[in-house]
């Protein structure tokens, strides 16, 4: 079944189309990596996912609700994780959790059950109680991260997901997002780092000037382009 | 709803925990600081109103009307600072993006937004009326209760008046720009005044100045209009009318509960139209050099004091709630200002000339106090995530804090010389008055500059990413609370001063100029004490 859907999908910055007819299903469970060059549309496309801009044409659908006439159903069933999240830094990490579980109407046992458990994944046990205004980059990611999990969100997006992190980090985002998939959780991940997307993703689709110029598994790219890596069909595909 | 007050009930928490454990000394200071500004603020209004008391009925009249304009010039004041502080909380806040990507009616967010931006923009104006009616309780030895009962009064007040902020907002966006708009209304301004005619009835009489014929007296007292209800329920409450006073509750109350639902209605779809139409990324718009670019490039100006100057220009310009405020509120005043002449003010008795000329010095510098905190203040803290550029650059600290001061300093003082002298001259004043508000004015707003620099320095806060957030930081209060006793202390020295000497026909010269120095080199120290530590705690500053 997808859980995302989205039809001739069209974004348009004064002249100039940074979505170009744009169609993508994703499956529920699927990790789908959307690469491209910088100002491809791939943020414009994230964006546009949760809401946060109002497409010029086409349709969105999360789950069978459409973004555009049924937003808040849509919205309960995504997970949003912003290359510059937003914090409400004078709260702690606890507070902030808690305002995201009672956005999300979770049941106050289930959401300390689940804030204890992502708390304990992530590392950030001790801190639970500092201002997030003293939080360093890497635990603000990983705060992000368990604001958008603790929902259990059925389709994650995610972009640029591991800015600012270390290989320990890097590591352990790489092997819970890896888990949420086996779980059911869609995920649409932009990135520049080609390597991720090749041991993480299902499906990759290649964008350029707002188009999807390519799609498939690694192997279905690797037959079609009849290039060696990633990298050089990405460097096939979009150069300029 | 009660979640995101949460939220903000617990920053706020968290934000006085922190102070008061780890900051003791600031928390102290800005306690300190909010209770003498409060008892500052309460003598100064019960002093001027003991003073026209004593002057017998007229000063009975004066204060029944200064209620109706003071209702009138703070409902419009709220109005423009609401829609302003809207616009800057609705584009130009991360939270925004962050609350649209979550399953929230956007009718929550909108009215979130909405009532963020009055409690911003209201709290001040509701300190002032509460202290300026306690201070009438006080010297007409009325109930205390009175003060109390009338913060039910302007609760209502204060949301009607955003309400008007609120629609000035949605329409400005919505067919409007910006630029447009604020052209527009001047444009407007300037008309009106060559079509209408100068009242050449009145001869200076002050109680004929006070009269309806005068239209903003006639405007404010208008029955049917809510900036008079507040008044008019107050009085009627003292005069033991409480079935009357009751009516024009019912009214305020009325009038805001309509305002409400149609937020709660249409707010949500008002505040998404908006939100797409103004959330395109700015990026795609397209920069040219303008011609005063080129002239600043091209001058004799040394060319790390040229660059700096134009970026400072280019991120004023580009951010259109700081010109749009400086525009309007310069423009109101630029506008009070040519049209004294028409309102005989120059025909007044010299106690009355005194006043207004005094009175007018202080509404300038006020202005310049405001955007001392608005504009000089944040420069600092919006060098932001490129102070490394600031640190790393060939140019000395010295000399960047140096050009700040000067940039700041000269259109400050600019500006403001401009309109003391429009001022003077509609008044016809006689040269020494003319001069010595002139150069209290030009003093003025260098020391106003020079302690919002070296606050702005000592505060700064490079994780800020717009200049609202500065402002409205503890450093933000401070620099608020010293630059307006700043401006309220000057005012009441040389207004008490000068009429002194003019009631008791005294020539003013020797006692004021001496006074002056004195004011003169005490705005000089304490100029340079703030300048002193601002850049001190500046060059520590790790990145």
């Amino acid at each position: 079944m997808f859980i995302v859907r989205v039809e001739n999908l069209y974004k348009r910055f004064n002249e100039h189309w940074v979505v170009d007819n744009l169609n993508l299903s994703i499956r529920e469970g699927e990790f789908y990596c959307l690469l491209g060059p910088n100002g491809a549309g791939k943020t414009t496309t994230l964006k546009l996912l949760v809401g946060l801009l109002k497409p010029n044409k086409g349709k969105i659908y999360i789950g069978g609700f459409s973004l555009d006439t049924m937003a808040e159903q849509a919205k309960k069933l995504v997970g949003f994780i912003p290359d510059t999240p937003f914090l409400y830094e004078n709260l702690t990490a606890i507070e902030f959790l808690e305002f995201i579980g009672t956005i999300f109407y979770i049941d106050k046992e289930i959401l300390k059950e689940r804030i204890n458990f992502y708390l304990d994944v992530f590392g950030l046990k001790e801190t639970k109680n500092t201002l997030l205004r003293d939080y360093s980059h890497g635990m603000r990611q990983r705060i992000i991260y368990i604001a958008n999990l603790i929902h259990k969100p059925k389709v994650l997006l995610v972009d640029e997901p591991l800015v600012g992190l270390d290989p320990q980090g890097i590591n352990l985002i790489k092997r819970v997002l890896k888990e949420k998939t086996k779980e059911g959780m869609a995920i649409i991940m932009s990135t520049h780092i080609l390597q991720i997307a090749e041991q993480l993703a299902d499906r990759l689709g290649i964008m350029d000037k707002g188009k999807l110029i390519v799609e498939g598994s690694l192997e279905e790219l690797k037959k079609k382009i009849k290039e060696g890596s990633l990298e050089d069909i990405f460097f096939m595909l979009t150069q300029r | 709803m009660y979640i995101f007050v949460w939220v903000r009930i617990r920053s706020l928490k968290n934000i006085l925990k922190d102070y008061f454990h780890h900051r003791n000394f600031s928390f102290f200071i800005i306690v300190f600081s909010l209770f003498v500004s409060t008892l500052g603020i309460y003598l100064a209004v019960w002093k001027g109103l003991n003073f026209l008391v004593s002057l017998g009925g007229i000063g009975s009249i004066i204060i029944n009307k200064l209620f109706y304009i003071l209702f009138f010039i703070i409902f419009f004041m709220i109005a423009i600072s609401f829609s302003l502080l809207l616009y800057s909380f609705s584009f130009r806040s991360k939270e925004i993006e962050f609350l649209i990507s979550l399953p929230i009616p956007y009718y929550k967010i909108s009215l979130l937004k909405f009532l963020e931006a009055v409690i911003i923009s209201s709290w001040i104006p509701l300190v002032t009326l509460v202290i300026f009616i306690a201070g009438y309780v006080k010297i007409s030895n009325l109930s205390s209760l009175l003060v109390v009962s009338s913060i039910i009064y302007l609760v209502p007040f204060l949301l009607i008046s955003s309400f008007l902020g609120y629609l000035v907002y949605v329409v400005v966006l919505n067919f409007f720009s910006f630029k447009r708009t604020v052209i527009f209304a001047l444009f407007l301004l300037v008309i009106f005044y060559f079509i209408s005619k100068p009242n050449y009835k009145n001869t200076g009489d002050i109680l004929y100045m006070l009269s309806d014929d005068i239209i903003f007296i006639k405007l404010s007292r208008l029955w049917f209009l809510p900036f008079s209800w507040v008044t008019r329920g107050i009085i009627n409450l003292e005069d033991g009318k409480f079935l009357r006073s009751f009516l024009f509750l019912a009214n305020l109350v009325s009038l805001t509960s309509v305002g409400i639902s149609f937020i709660l209605n249409k707010g949500g779809e008002i505040f998404l139209k908006l939100f797409y139409k103004y959330s395109i990324p700015k990026h795609k718009g397209y920069y040219y050099k303008s011609n005063w670019e080129k002239i600043l490039n091209n001058s004799k100006l040394p060319r790390w004091f040229s660059n700096f100057v134009i970026k400072d220009i280019k991120l004023f310009m580009r951010e259109p709630t700081l010109w749009s405020q400086f525009l309007i509120f310069f423009g109101l005043l630029f506008f009070y200002f040519i049209n004294l002449r028409r309102l005989s003010y120059h025909n007044l008795e010299p106690i009355w000339k005194n006043l207004i000329t005094f009175l007018n010095t202080f509404s300038i510098l006020t202005i310049v106090s405001a955007f001392g905190i608005r504009f000089v203040f944040p420069q600092w803290s919006l060098e932001g995530r490129n102070y490394w550029i600031v640190k790393l650059s060939p140019v000395s600290l010295k000399k960047i804090y140096l050009e700040k001061f000067i940039f700041s300093s000269i259109i400050m003082s600019l500006v403001s010389s401009v309109l003391i002298f429009i001022s003077n001259y509609m008044l016809q004043l006689e040269r020494f008055t003319s001069y010595l508000t002139s150069s209290i004015i030009i003093i003025g707003s260098f020391s106003i500059v020079s302690f919002s620099l070296g606050l702005g320095a000592y505060f700064a806060d490079f994780k800020v990413d717009y200049y609202l957030k500065a402002v409205e930081s503890w450093g933000g209060f401070i620099s608020l609370v010293l630059n307006f006793a700043y401006v309220v202390i000057t005012a009441f020295i040389f207004i008490l001063l000068t009429h002194f000497f003019i009631v008791r026909e005294m020539p003013l010269k020797r006692v004021v100029v001496i006074i002056y120095y004195i004011w003169v080199a005490i705005s000089i120290l304490l100029g340079l004490l703030l300048t002193n530590i601002g850049f001190k705690k500046l060059k520590e500053k790790e990145y």
